[in-house]
This record gives structure tokens, C-alpha cells and sequence, in this order.
């Protein structure tokens, strides 16, 4: 459907895979990009990547920002602080999205994607309350006052 | 959206987003948290309560920084484990001044300490169960080792610690037979102030078989000291050294059996263990009450 490709003219024919969603959409995605990820790169060494690769666990518009990561990663000349400035503003999503991000990034072995959503999220629980945490992820199955009491006091140090 | 068996990445319709996240990657998510932040996680939810407890990562474990590690715990109940990654633990306690080491294991792995650890000098607690290659003939201990905790520990021949105060024996292991337990040749612990062991667990027994060294810890103890009862047991069979034979073992062993119905004693030749199993009592230094 969509396909997502270096704008550049290329000086030599690039290597393309093709990466299919689970919702069935495919993406296009330079064979140099690709390799950020281990898991593409393995099925690229051992040539299974002729064919369009389904990737059954992520979502078209998932694997669209993850494949607009991987080439942004991939291209050459970006300084450091452009890109910190991309990726931050890439991270800028809401949270679910952003465990989105981590789940792909697990899945398909992308440690620069992994560590900067988990980066993230972390930023968001440090200092927080436990109910602050709570509220911001709409965590459900909580413990009743006195459960919780007896976990907090088993734990103590670190609420002092 | 349709529901499907195997939620797909980008799918919302999830309200607890971040608890169904895998365990390896909240972890991750930890790793970039100061080490009161992940432990305060322990009250989000149930889900959330141990969650932190099961870091397996060294490399998470040491972004943390803790300067010291007061108890740490390895269990190890799977025979397939890396002892790489276990031997590389047991250094970060090791390197953090470790004060109480507790190693849980199946019978069936074969891992062995790094002997590091016998000579940490933080050391002072130290619960052993299993098997080890290195303390299989020689127990040393740190030189302020105040505690040893064997339980299911057998094949020692030697133990000797100087500065050891307390010394428990649970030799009882459900997956192990008695019979290959067998006493320690030798026990030299000049400071020992405690020595207990425990029968527990043979409390529905009816018919109980122990090796020597149980009967010469028995003993050892005063009538009035010996705490458990075993009331199930109809039979008992002692196993004792020539050089060992107590009677006051076998009055220990027939308070705590009071409905007793037959009494089999039997001797093992002395090879069993080395002939100093006689200075047994006066190797015991202090020792004084259970």
C-alpha cells in the first residue's frame, strides 16, 4: 500500500526488502536501514528476505514510524544533536504508543529504539507517586489500602 | 477492534497498557530508574509487586549503583542454568560486601561457588543447600563467618571456621536418600556457641532411618533440649560408628518417639569416616545449648 523510500537519487541500485504488517500493509525499506534490526538482519543473512517478510505481531502504522526510525538511523551526515532533536520529537507520542515502540523494538532486536522509548517511559515513573503512576497508565487490579499497606511497610526503605 | 488471541503491536484496546508489557522489559524500563523508583513499583498493582524482585540482568543490577548488598539470594531450581552468569552475581555481591549469601538448589544442578566467596570479608551469614564440588571436602569459611545454614548439604568431610558461632544442620533432603549422607570427618569451631538441626519434616514418618551423623548430632543434645516429637513413627533405625556409639543419642532419639514399636541399631564398620571422629566433643570448643 504505502511505501517509504529515500527521497536521494542513488548512486548504484539499493537493495530493498519488504516488510508486511499484520494488517497487511507493506513497506519498503533500504537493505542498509533494515540492518539496525537483528532480527531483519539475520533473515537477511541467511536470504529470506527475497519476499516480503510478515511480521504478524505489529500493526501497519507501527511498522510505518518503526521503518521512518530505521531510516532516519540510517542516513549519513546527521549530527549527533539533529538527531537527538528528531528522536525526541519521534518519542513525542502518547504513552501506549510509545509501549508500542518497545514491544516492536523488542520484537525485531532495535536496541537504539528499544532504549530511547524505554528511556522515556522511565522519565515518566521517576519521582512519580504510586498513584501518580497509577493515574498516568490507568493501572487497574490494585491492592486494597491494607494490602497495599503490608507490601509498602515489606518495602520500607524506599518510600522513606 | 476485533479482539484476537495474540494481541498485535499497535493494538488498543488494551486499558492497562503497561502491565501486560513482559517482565524482560519492564525490567529494561527499570534500568533507567534510580533504584528507589523501581522499588516503589512494588505497590502498583499485584501485577506489579514482585515484578522488580525478579531482575535477572547484572547489567540492570549494576546500573543501580547500590554500594552494598546486604542478603543475596540465589536459587537456582533448574539444572539448565549458565554458571557464567551466576558466577558473575556472585561477584557483584561479592565486590558490594555481601553480608548473607543464601544458595537454594536442586539437588540435581552442579553449580559451585566461586571460592572467592570463602574468603569475602563482609561474609558473616551463609545458607547453604545442595551440592559443591569445592566445599565437598573442606569447609573454611570466612574469617568472620558467625553463621552456617547446611541444609540438604551433603558429601562435606571438614569443617573448620574460626570465627563460627551457630551452626545448623538440616541434612533432610525429600529428593535425596539418608543414606548418602554421611558425618563430617572433622568439626573445628573454636567460637561455636549454637548447633541445631531439625527433623521436621519427618514428622509423618512411620518408619525412620538415620545415617550416623544424625545420630552423633543427636547426640550431642540435652534430653531437655530436643524440641520436636516424631509420634508417627512405629520403627527406627539408627545407623552408628563403633567409635561413636552414644547412649545418650539413642535416649534422645527415644523421647522424641513416643509411640515407638522397634528399635534397630546398627553398627557401620569405622572405615565409614576417619578414625578422629573420637575428639568429636572436644573439637567443640564452647559449644554449650541448642
Amino acid at each position: 500500500m504505502s511505501s517509504s523510500s529515500s527521497s536521494s537519487l542513488p548512486p548504484c541500485p539499493k537493495k530493498m526488502i519488504t516488510l508486511k504488517s499484520s494488517d497487511g500493509e507493506t513497506f519498503q525499506i533500504e537493505e542498509t536501514a533494515a540492518l539496525q534490526s537483528k532480527t531483519l538482519e539475520n533473515m537477511i543473512d541467511e536470504n529470506c528476505a527475497s519476499t516480503p517478510i510478515p511480521l504478524r505481531s505489529i500493526n501497519g502504522k507501527i511498522l510505518a514510524k518503526v521503518v521512518e526510525f530505521c531510516n532516519k538511523h540510517a542516513e549519513v551526515g546527521v549530527d549527533a544533536e539533529s538527531l537527538h532533536a528528531w528522536d525526541a520529537e519521534f518519542v513525542n507520542v502518547e504513552y501506549t504508543t510509545l509501549f508500542d515502540y518497545i514491544l516492536a523494538a523488542n520484537f525485531l532486536e532495535i536496541p537504539t529504539l528499544l532504549d530511547l522509548a524505554s528511556g522515556v517511559v522511565g522519565d515518566m515513573i521517576k519521582g512519580k507517586t504510586p498513584d501518580e503512576i497509577r493515574k498516568m497508565f490507568n493501572i487497574n487490579d490494585a491492592f486494597s489500602p491494607e494490602e497495599e499497606e503490608e507490601v509498602r511497610r515489606a518495602n520500607q526503605w524506599a518510600f522513606e | 477492534m476485533a479482539s484476537t488471541s495474540a494481541p498485535t503491536i499497535g493494538q488498543k484496546d488494551f486499558g492497562d497498557y503497561i502491565s501486560l508489557l513482559p517482565d524482560c522489559l519492564i525490567h529494561h524500563i527499570f534500568s533507567f530508574l534510580p533504584t528507589r523508583d523501581v522499588v516503589k513499583t512494588c505497590v502498583l498493582s499485584k501485577r506489579w509487586q514482585s515484578v522488580w524482585t525478579a531482575i535477572s540482568d547484572l547489567k540492570v543490577l549494576t546500573l543501580y549503583r547500590w554500594r552494598k548488598v546486604i542478603k543475596f539470594h540465589l536459587d537456582i531450581r533448574s539444572k539448565y542454568f549458565y554458571p557464567f552468569k551466576i558466577d558473575s552475581w556472585v561477584r557483584f555481591a561479592i565486590d558490594h560486601e555481601v553480608e548473607e549469601l543464601l544458595r537454594n538448589m536442586n539437588w540435581s544442578a552442579r553449580y559451585t561457588l566461586s571460592p572467592l566467596l570463602y574468603n569475602c570479608s563482609s561474609l558473616t551469614k551463609l545458607c547453604l543447600s545442595g551440592f559443591d564440588d569445592v566445599l565437598r571436602k573442606n569447609f573454611m569459611g570466612s574469617p568472620v563467618l558467625e553463621y552456617l545454614n547446611l541444609k540438604g548439604f551433603w558429601g562435606l568431610e571438614r569443617i573448620r571456621s574460626t570465627n563460627l558461632k551457630e551452626l545448623v544442620i538440616d541434612d533432610i533432603n525429600v529428593e535425596v536418600p539418608l543414606e548418602t549422607f554421611s558425618p563430617p570427618s572433622e568439626i573445628w569451631t573454636p567460637c561455636l556457641l549454637s548447633l541445631r538441626e531439625s527433623l521436621g519434616r519427618l514428622q509423618n514418618a512411620t518408619r525412620i532411618q538415620l545415617g550416623a551423623w544424625y545420630v552423633w548430632v543427636m547426640g550431642l543434645l540435652k534430653v531437655e533440649d530436643v524440641q520436636f516429637l516424631l509420634p508417627n513413627c512405629k520403627s527406627l533405625t539408627l545407623h552408628m560408628l563403633i567409635p561413636q556409639f552414644s547412649f545418650p543419642a539413642i535416649a534422645n532419639m527415644l523421647a522424641t518417639t513416643p509411640n515407638l514399636e522397634k528399635l534397630v541399631i546398627i553398627f557401620d564398620p569405622p572405615d565409614c569416616v576417619s578414625v578422629c571422629s573420637l575428639n568429636y566433643s572436644s573439637r567443640f570448643g564452647n559449644f554449650s545449648k541448642v
